[in-house]
């Protein structure tokens, strides 16, 4: 879904589903936060409509390409963990992103590998001991409706599935034609890839508000010239904590002051995930995938695509630290 | 005629910046001229294309990054800038109005809003000759952005102050004035402009199971008609 293409609504990428009965179910047990995401909607920013989308893209793909669905196939995105879903028919999914315990039918068994479900079997997710959204994938695809071509739930616009409730019956596309080939992954950070049967994790790549702080790219911003000199040095410097008032909007960072040149505000221009935006109040803003299109407050700086699922992992209280790509 | 000049914003970005003339309406046809242009050209590496007061934001993918601003380079955006000038069809692409002088869309409004009677003491005119001012343009949407269904209208020739400090919730389908724009709110959201009205219109400003979702597009036209 990353690949640009000319048409204004995104094409389903789940395939076509045949008339009448999904292939199963998966019904919400617990929903903790969850919603469904995907790759989002891009090119409708000429409608007010933002790209949306999985905060830990990368997180989303591996567990869909570990059920050799496409990778803009729906999951649902978990914050902080503690989904339950109960499986209607046979299942298979996957679960990526924060570290999270994972038992599937009661069994204790890892992440970022295929898990078979079968009828009345439970996923179960644990509270995240590091990082912040888990990924639960399933082969097919959660089948739900979509909105202007993406299954994605923008919670600035109030966009795409509601989220996740209890009780909520999330129907599974068609498997796609091809079949899982890896029995798990390696997670990222370099930990060895856990063998189905295994129940530890492994070392988790994120930090546990440990003494490091993440360390984040950034390339110099369109409006840097609209901050005081040394307003870069600052955000290099340091140092930044993630705010509790972050969500899908934006990261909110608690740091060092930085001073605008001038009170005024630019004229609203066209803005992108990943910015670092400084308002009026001097505290930065890294925006996140439900944005708005664009915005007024000078963009100082700007994280690399590379880097950005990294930060959507920060939890509030955790370090961040900037240095140039 | 002006130059365009562009910045990179990030590994995914390129920013094309206008020098502003002053006249919004002007201004949002040079924009929508360099956005069509940049989007025939650079498909299909463009991801999207975001027009606003004098900018335009192209995106892509990181890997199409560098081509994208090598080809900026190639194309003659200061003479597209120059076309739109003098043509006054010369603006196309995702807008409706592609004939030019299309139809306007009538909105029936309520001026009931809470900061009506500031907005027309901030402007130097009575109730009245403020309700009459914004009635009695034709306002184009230059672009969209904020949020879904959102469009700046200019064309009014106002000035009007902001909020110091913007509400938390506004009403759905509130008329404001910020500046020399007018946008009516598609549902409640934050929002610092200055409420006038309300739309009295039945339908709803942005549905996203309708087509055309957006009920104003960049490019149209929009009159408001005072209701009692």
């Amino acid at each position: 879904m990353t690949s640009a293409t000319p048409d204004r609504r995104p094409t389903d990428h789940q395939g076509d589903r045949p008339a009448g009965r999904p292939a199963a179910t998966l019904v919400v047990e617990a929903a903790g936060a969850a919603l469904v995401q995907d790759l989002g909607r891009p090119g409708l920013a000429y409608l007010g409509v933002g790209t949306s989308g999985a905060a830990d893209r990368g997180a989303l793909r591996l567990a869909n390409r570990l059920l050799a669905n496409p990778p803009a196939a729906a999951g649902a995105e978990v914050l902080l963990g503690g989904l339950v879903l109960r499986a209607m028919g046979h299942v298979t999914v996957a679960v990526t992103g924060a570290d999270v315990a994972v038992w599937a039918g009661g069994r204790s068994v890892p992440r970022a590998a295929p898990l078979t479900l079968r009828p009345g079997d439970l996923l179960e997710l644990g509270a995240a001991r590091a990082g912040l959204c888990a990924y639960v994938a399933v082969r097919g695809g959660l089948a739900v409706a979509a909105v202007l071509g993406s299954r994605s739930r923008d919670t600035l616009a109030g966009l795409g599935p509601e989220p996740l409730r209890v009780g909520d019956r999330l129907p599974v596309g068609p498997p796609p034609a091809a079949y899982p080939v890896l029995d798990a992954a390696p997670l990222p950070g370099g930990a060895p890839p856990v063998a189905p049967g295994h129940a530890t994790a492994g070392e988790s790549p994120f930090g546990r508000g440990g003494p490091e702080p993440v360390s984040i790219r950034v390339l110099p911003g369109p409006r840097l010239d609209r901050l005081l000199d040394g307003a870069l040095s600052t955000l290099l410097t340091g140092p930044w904590q993630v705010a509790p008032a972050s969500d899908r909007v934006g990261t909110r960072l608690i740091g060092p002051e930085l001073r605008l040149r001038a009170a005024g505000e630019l004229p609203s221009e066209g803005m992108v995930r990943g910015a670092i935006q400084v308002p009026p109040s001097g505290s930065p803003v890294i925006l996140g995938p439900d944005h708005p299109v664009t915005g007024r407050y000078p963009v100082m700086a700007v994280i690399l695509d590379a880097d950005q699922d990294a930060v959507a992992q920060v939890r509030p209280g955790e370090r961040l630290r900037f240095r140039l790509a | 005629m002006s130059q365009a000049t562009w910045r990179a914003v990030g590994d995914t970005g390129w920013l094309v910046e206008l020098d502003p003339t002053g006249d919004h309406l002007l201004d949002a046809r040079r924009v929508r001229s360099v956005a069509t242009a940049v989007r025939a050209a650079a498909d299909p590496r463009v991801v999207d294309v975001v027009p606003a007061a004098t900018t335009v934001l192209v995106t892509t993918t990181s890997a199409h990054h560098r081509a994208l601003g090598e080809l900026l380079a190639v194309i003659d955006l200061g003479g597209e800038v120059a076309s739109a000038v003098s043509g006054p069809s010369a603006a196309a692409g995702e807008d409706r109005s592609e004939g030019g002088a299309g139809a306007a869309l009538v909105l029936p409004v309520r001026f009931d809003g809470v900061d009506l009677a500031a907005a027309a003491e901030d402007t130097g005119h009575s109730i009245q000759q403020l309700v009459d001012r914004v009635c009695g343009v034709t306002w184009t949407a230059a672009f969209s952005g904020f949020a879904p269904g959102f469009a700046y209208l200019v064309g009014g020739g106002l000035d009007v102050p902001r909020l110091p400090a913007p509400r938390p919730s506004v009403p759905p389908g509130s008329l404001a004035l910020a500046g020399p724009y007018a946008g009516v709110y598609p549902r409640a959201s934050p929002g610092g402009w200055r409420l006038v009205g309300s739309s009295a219109d039945p339908r709803t400003l942005f549905d996203p199971a309708r087509d055309p979702a957006a009920l104003i597009a960049p490019g149209d036209l929009v009159r408001f008609v005072a209701q009692r």
